[in-house]
């Protein structure tokens, strides 16, 4: 393993309950933006949370080149759950980044409840409040439910220019949309 | 208002101005965690609880009776949470022992009075000494909440939008002193008392409130004024039931809310 692989795959194969599949070997490397696929019940999401260590291998291993903190992992769907009327500012505060935030974002959201933003704001604030201080590793399980082309587009130039600007050390990405000049990995 | 009939209960009425409050942040959390049929079950369980504690342990043995409903609190605690039960599941709990609760009062009557305190408790009839352990648990709660709320926040998002539980000592501590609050005020002060000021004020506020801040402050402030009034407003006019209107304002105060940020998104519209 070099310094520069954030994980690899070795041999393996991934379930919950009576599920299985067998992932292909391929490794990540630092600063590398990999695009996920897979059909409805691939064991997307099952992959991700063996990233994670939350669930173990059926077989074969996953060996980390990167603390298992400094990995993001932002859940599908997650946005309709916060029910508190918390605003943008308060939101970045509770992260300590608001600096960062009032870099990144517009300032008419500062004050905008998260509820009331789009799917693309509420996108970039997950995000931004989790690349403060570490140059962690960010998963995204389906970011894009719900979110028009435009801002889909948008996010990923987002992310590639913090991937560019080194303020994250590689992002994976599940989507079933299809992107441009990132690297693909079918399961 | 006759003050030398408000003095005697100035221990209950201090009581009232933070234990409301307490709850009233507390079920903020417990709302944006979804817990609401989660109390419920847990709030039948602790009666349960209570009731064999009351049949089982001899009454000089306080404290062994409030350890039986911790015990019940944390069976259901783990319960739920290991079998992942949904609001059905959590419903069920809830039916069910409410039925055993009141099947326990036909083998033993005598539990009768302790069913309904703990069902319709009165913050009017606490002893002073309960009322001042209530206010010093509550006060605590609302000092650890000051310093804390941040950490509380970053938690709960984080375990809802980032999969990541971020649980050490200080937490685990804290939630349970919460826990050990919300069993306390619910054997004292009553499931309805209890979950009317857990869960209305978020229900008022939160599509209403234009930040956490407002919306928290919100809560403390119709929540003081709700069990402050009801109490003071029941001992003037003894025909009125405390708790009964202390709820009554809360849902007064918490309507007009909901009214006036109806009409106020309403009025630019049409200008």
């Amino acid at each position: 393993m070099n310094n520069d692989t954030l994980f690899i795959t070795n041999s393996l194969t991934i379930g919950i309950g009576y599920f299985t599949n067998q992932i292909p070997q391929f490794e990540m490397k630092k600063g590398e933006f990999i695009h996920l696929k897979g059909k409805n019940g691939s064991g997307k999401t099952t992959f991700v949370k063996t990233i994670l260590n939350e669930i173990h291998p059926v077989e074969g291993s996953i060996k980390h080149g990167i603390d298992l903190n400094d990995i993001t992992y932002i859940k599908q769907e997650s946005f309709k759950k916060i029910l508190l009327p918390i605003n943008v500012e308060e939101w970045l505060k509770i992260y300590n980044a608001i600096e960062l935030g009032k870099t990144l974002l517009p300032n008419r959201i500062l004050s905008q409840t998260f509820k009331s933003l789009s799917g693309g704001e509420k996108q970039k604030l997950s995000i931004i409040s989790k690349i403060q201080s570490t140059r962690s590793l960010l998963i995204l399980d389906e970011p894009f439910n719900h979110i028009d082309t435009s801002s889909r587009l948008e996010i990923m130039s987002f992310l590639s220019s913090l991937l560019n600007k080194a303020m994250l050390s590689g992002i994976l990405i599940i989507s079933h949309h299809d992107f441009d000049g990132v690297r693909v990995i079918e399961i | 208002m006759n003050l030398e009939l408000v003095i005697p209960y100035l221990p209950v009425i201090i009581a009232a101005m933070l234990v409301s409050p307490a709850l009233a942040i507390q079920g903020a959390f417990i709302t944006q965690q979804g817990q609401a049929n989660w109390m419920l079950a847990i709030s039948q369980l602790c009666i349960t609880g209570h009731l064999l504690g009351k049949v089982f342990v001899p009454q000089e043995y306080f404290l062994l009776e409030f350890l039986v409903v911790i015990l019940f609190y944390w069976i259901g605690h783990y319960f739920s949470k290991r079998h992942q039960l949904d609001d059905i599941g959590l419903l069920s709990i809830f039916i069910s022992f409410m039925a055993i609760n009141y099947q326990l009062i036909s083998f033993i009557p005598i539990l009768e009075s302790h069913l309904t305190s703990t069902l319709y408790g009165d913050i009017a009839t606490l002893s002073n000494q309960d009322a001042y352990f209530l206010s010093v648990l509550a006060f605590t709660y609302l000092v650890l909440n000051l310093k804390f709320l941040s950490i509380r926040l970053r938690s709960l998002i984080d375990l809802i939008h980032y999969q990541v539980e971020t649980s050490n000592l200080k937490t685990v501590l804290l939630n349970t002193f919460i826990h050990a609050f919300l069993v306390f005020s619910l054997l004292k002060l009553g499931f309805l008392f209890v979950l009317a000021f857990l869960l209305l004020p978020s229900q008022f506020l939160r599509n209403s409130s234009k930040s956490l801040n407002s919306f928290l402050l919100g809560g403390v402030i119709i929540s003081i004024l709700s069990s402050s009034l009801g109490l003071l407003g029941s001992l003037n006019w003894t025909r009125l039931s405390t708790m009964p209107t202390q709820i009554s304002i809360l849902l007064l105060l918490g309507l007009t809310i909901k009214a006036y940020s109806w009409v106020s998104k309403k009025i630019p519209k049409r200008l």
